[in-house]
């Protein structure tokens, strides 16, 4: 899965982090280095 | 009285309720395409030890669930030394999944888009101490079954965690903290 592709799935105007009962969007910087993590564990799972 | 056999209209007297072993401190729902959720004020010098249990929610994709230690909304990410050690049914071999150290206690829990659950003990994440975990690593879609075990190594006293899904999101069910009688 490429990052695009993760992007596609889940676009940043979708996604939450949530902090007891408060949900926010993610921040720029955020939501890349959520994606960039996702990517790779998405490419890169155990045995 | 026998308890914890109780009849109707019985008087509850405090060495009933002291001899209860596991209360409930927190229930926090989950909300819908959610990448990470913290629960704040889950530990306090009230229990030494927990249990949270995570079920009723869905994953939007297979993943594992990882579980972080923290102050508030604000989570360590250095330090976390463990492993899960399961059996890999499709290789027929026992493997271990370890950090050494990690940013997070990985594959705590699992997930897919039918359900997500985690479930772990938590032994003194608010003293003075290093926090430990351990419980099932259940991720059947990849065809897991063990155990998991972490420590955190600082002596942070812990007030809150954070469960982040290895990829996708999750949604919905309740996470649920509950205290060990000290």
């Amino acid at each position: 899965m490429t990052p695009e592709e993760y992007k596609t799935l889940y676009p940043q105007d979708s996604v939450h982090i949530q902090v007891d009962d408060t949900e926010r969007l993610m921040t720029d910087e955020e939501y890349e280095a959520w994606v960039a993590e996702g990517v790779y564990n998405s490419n890169h799972p155990l045995p | 009285m026998t308890y914890p056999s109780f009849t109707s209209g019985e008087v509850l007297t405090a060495t009933d309720m002291n001899a209860v072993g596991l209360w409930l401190v927190k229930t926090q729902t989950v909300g819908t395409a959610v990448a990470s959720v913290a629960v704040t004020d889950a530990f306090s010098s009230t229990y030494d030890n927990y249990r949270i249990i995570y079920t009723g929610g869905a994953a939007s994709t297979s993943c594992t669930l990882s579980l972080q230690f923290g102050i508030g909304g604000t989570m360590t990410t250095t330090n976390y030394y463990g492993t899960a050690a399961y059996a890999n049914l499709g290789a027929a071999a026992w493997q271990l999944a370890i950090n050494n150290p990690g940013s997070q206690c990985d594959n705590v829990g699992g997930g897919n888009t039918t359900s997500a659950y985690l479930m772990t003990d938590v032994l003194m994440p608010n003293l003075a101490e290093q926090t430990s975990i351990s419980g099932p690593y259940v991720l059947s879609d990849f065809g897991r079954f063990g155990l998991h075990s972490f420590a955190q190594l600082s002596t942070t006293q812990f007030t809150s965690f954070k469960i982040t899904p290895s990829s996708g999101t999750i949604t919905g069910g309740t996470i649920r903290v509950y205290g060990y009688r000290n």
